[in-house]
C-alpha cells in the first residue's frame, strides 16, 4: 500500500465515523455517551488524512517540509531521509481490512439488534441490589409508563407485589415465542452492541399478532409469571394486554 | 532542530523490507475496489438479509466503532510520546532496574483513561522511547483495568459490592506486575519483532508526528478489524446458554468465564456490566472475567501480534492468561 492509499483509507474511516455519528445511526452500535468522542475521532482522522494527502504530494509540500526542518542536514543524509519517508507505509497490507467496517457502514448499514439477538441472549439477569420488599410503590399514572426491565424485576424478584391492580404502558419490539404468541422485547447495551442483554415480557390477552421486530406500544395489566420455558429463558413476567398499537422504531433503539 | 527521533527503534530496519506495490498500484486498486463495491451495492446489501448475518454485521461494526475513539486517542498519545517526549524523561521517571521499573509502570497505568485498544500503541511508543519492554508490558496490561473510568464503571455495575472494585484493582495490578517480572526474567529480545516504525529522521516534529500517526493508525486499525471480525463471529456463535450448565461447578465456572472473556472481547469499560448480568456465577468467577478480559482477548491478541509480532503474541497471551486467572482466584479467595 502506498502513502496516498493509506491517507485515503484514513479519510474513509473518519468519514464513515462522522457519517454515523452525524445522525442517530450510531445509536444502533454504541451508547449516546460516545457521540462526541466519535465525532472528535472522525474529525482527527479526516483532518490528518487530508493534510497528509496534500503534504505528501509533490508540488504542495517540498518547500514546506524544508521550511519546518531548517537545520536538516543537506546532502546525502537529507535525500535518504526523504526517500524513506516516501515508503513509510509499506508492509501495511493489514490496513486494507479497514475497508470492511467502512463498507459495512456505507453499504449494509447494519440495523440495530432485534429479535434474533434477543432470543439468543443469555437467560440470566442481574440479581438486583434491592431485596424483595424494597421496591417502592410505582409513581401515579394510569397507565404508568414503565421500562421492561423494571417490570420484569418487580415481577420476578418481588412477586409482582407493586404491580397488581395497575395499568402499564410499555414500548418494545416483537419476538415470536416458540409455539405461538410473542414477547415484548427490549435490548440494553452497556457500551456497544457486543455486550447486549435483553429483557422480555410475555404479552397475553388482546395481544394480536405481529411479525418479529415490529415496534409496538402495549397497554395492559400484570398477569403473573410464565414458567413455560423456565429451563431455557427463566421465569418471564406476563403482561395482559388491553391494547397494542404499532409504533415507529425509537431513535434510540436500546433501553436507556 | 532535533536529532533523528528514532533512537531506540532500529530505524535501519525500515528500508530492509522491500517496498510492495510501488507507485500508484495500490491507489488504482483502491479506486477499482470502490467502483466495484459502489456498483454492486444492491447485490451486496442483499447478501445481508438473514437475521444471523445482520446480527453479525451489527456486532462487527459496533466493536469497531466503539474501539475507534480509544484507538485514535491511543495512537495520538503514542505518537506524542514518540515525538515530543525526550527519551531522557523516561530514564529519569522510571527506575533503571527493570525489576523496580515494572511496578512503577504498572501503577502508572492508572493514568491512561480508556480501554485496552489504546494501550497497545502507547506501550509500543514507550518501548520506542527506551522504556524496558517488561515495564512497558506491565503498563500495557494494567492501564485498561485500573484506570479511573473502569474503576467507576465497575463500582456502578456492582452496587453494594465495593469489595469487587477493590478486588479487580488489586488482582489486575498484581497480574500486570507479575507478568512484567516474569517477562523481565525470561523474556528474550528476539521474541519481539522490532516495531516497523516509519523513518522520521530529518523531519520536523509536527511532520514526524503526522507520519507516525498515519502509520500507527493504519497498522493498529487493520488488526483491530481482525479482532472485530473474530469477536463478532464468536459473539454470534458461542451458545451462551451452555454457560448456565457450568455455573454450578466452582472451578469450571472460573475457567469458563475466563475463556468467555477472551472470546467475547468486550471493552474494559463495559465488561463490568456484563459480569454483573452473569448472576448465576460466583463473584470469584466473575472477577476472573474482569481481570482476564482487559489483558487477553481475541481483539487484543490480534493487535499485539500486529504490533509486537506473532512470536511475541503466542508467548505473551498464554502467560498473561494463566497469571491473570491465578491472580483472580487468589484475590477472590482473599477479598470476596
Amino acid at each position: 500500500m502506498n502513502r496516498d492509499t493509506g491517507h485515503i483509507l484514513i479519510i474513509l474511516v473518519g468519514g464513515a465515523v462522522i457519517r454515523i455519528a452525524g445522525t442517530d445511526t450510531y445509536l444502533r452500535y454504541v451508547k449516546h455517551g460516545l457521540h462526541v468522542p466519535l465525532l472528535a475521532a472522525g474529525a482527527v482522522l479526516v483532518l490528518l488524512g487530508a493534510v497528509s494527502l496534500w503534504r505528501d504530494n509533490p508540488g504542495n509540500h517540498r518547500d514546506r517540509v524544508d521550511a519546518t526542518v531548517p537545520e536538516a542536514p543537506d546532502g546525502p543524509d537529507h535525500d535518504q531521509a526523504h526517500s524513506h519517508s516516501h515508503s513509510h507505509s509499506h508492509g501495511l497490507r493489514v490496513a486494507w481490512l479497514l475497508l470492511l467496517p467502512v463498507f459495512a457502514i456505507f453499504l449494509i448499514a447494519p440495523p440495530a439488534l432485534g429479535s434474533y439477538a434477543a432470543e439468543r441472549a443469555t437467560a440470566t439477569r442481574a440479581t438486583p441490589a434491592a431485596q424483595p420488599g424494597d421496591y417502592p410503590p410505582l409513581p401515579a399514572g394510569d397507565p404508568v409508563p414503565i421500562r421492561l426491565d423494571e417490570f420484569e424485576a418487580r415481577a420476578v424478584w418481588d412477586g409482582g407485589r407493586t404491580l397488581s391492580g395497575r395499568q402499564f404502558r410499555m414500548l418494545g419490539f416483537v419476538t415470536a415465542k416458540p409455539g405461538g404468541g410473542y414477547y415484548l422485547t427490549r435490548i440494553a447495551i452497556a457500551c456497544c452492541a457486543a455486550d447486549a442483554t435483553s429483557s422480555r415480557v410475555l404479552v397475553t390477552g388482546a395481544a394480536g399478532s405481529y411479525p418479529n421486530d415490529t415496534w409496538v406500544e402495549v397497554v395492559g395489566s400484570y398477569g403473573g409469571v410464565d414458567h413455560s420455558r423456565e429451563a431455557e429463558v427463566g421465569p418471564i413476567a406476563e403482561l395482559r394486554a388491553g391494547s397494542v398499537r404499532q409504533v415507529p422504531a425509537p431513535a434510540e433503539p436500546y433501553q436507556t | 532542530m532535533i536529532p533523528p527521533t528514532d533512537t531506540a527503534a532500529p530505524a535501519a530496519a525500515a528500508p530492509t523490507t522491500r517496498r510492495r506495490g510501488t507507485g500508484a498500484g495500490s491507489t488504482v486498486g483502491l479506486a477499482g475496489l470502490l467502483i466495484v463495491i459502489l456498483l454492486g451495492q444492491p447485490y451486496l446489501a442483499g447478501l445481508f438479509t438473514s437475521a444471523a448475518l445482520q446480527t453479525w454485521s451489527t456486532v462487527f461494526v459496533a466493536v469497531c466503532v466503539q474501539a475507534l475513539p480509544f484507538l485514535v486517542l491511543g495512537v495520538l498519545v503514542s505518537g506524542a510520546i514518540a515525538v515530543f517526549v525526550p527519551p531522557a524523561f523516561f530514564a529519569r521517571a522510571l527506575p533503571g532496574n527493570p525489576l523496580a521499573a515494572v511496578p512503577v509502570a504498572g501503577v502508572a497505568g492508572a493514568l491512561l483513561p480508556g480501554c485496552e485498544c489504546g494501550s497497545v500503541p502507547v506501550a509500543s511508543g514507550l518501548m520506542a522511547r527506551g522504556v524496558a519492554p517488561a515495564a512497558a508490558l506491565a503498563f500495557l496490561l494494567s492501564a485498561p483495568a485500573i484506570n479511573p473510568v473502569v474503576v467507576v464503571a465497575t463500582a456502578v455495575a456492582f452496587p453494594g459490592h465495593p469489595e469487587m472494585v477493590v478486588a479487580r484493582f488489586v488482582a489486575s495490578l498484581a497480574a500486570a506486575v507479575v507478568v512484567g517480572w516474569i517477562w523481565a526474567r525470561v523474556g528474550r529480545a528476539d521474541w519481539m519483532a522490532s516495531p516497523r516504525r516509519p523513518d522520521v529522521s530529518g523531519m520536523g516534529r509536527i511532520e514526524a508526528f503526522r507520519v507516525t500517526f498515519s502509520h500507527d493508525f493504519l497498522q493498529a486499525g487493520g488488526f483491530l478489524v481482525v479482532g472485530g471480525l473474530a469477536a463478532a463471529t464468536l459473539n454470534v456463535l458461542v451458545p451462551q446458554r451452555v454457560l448456565n450448565s457450568v455455573a454450578q461447578h466452582q472451578w469450571l465456572a472460573v475457567g469458563a468465564l475466563a475463556l468467555l472473556a477472551v472470546l467475547l472481547a468486550i471493552c474494559s469499560e463495559a465488561d463490568a456490566f456484563v459480569a454483573a448480568s452473569l448472576g448465576q456465577f460466583s463473584l470469584t468467577a466473575r472477577l476472573a472475567f474482569l481481570v482476564v478480559g482487559p489483558m487477553v482477548d481475541v481483539k487484543l491478541i490480534s493487535l499485539q501480534a500486529g504490533t509486537f509480532g506473532r512470536r511475541f503474541a503466542v508467548r505473551f497471551a498464554p502467560l498473561t492468561f494463566v497469571v491473570a486467572v491465578a491472580a483472580a482466584v487468589l484475590v477472590g479467595g482473599w477479598l470476596l
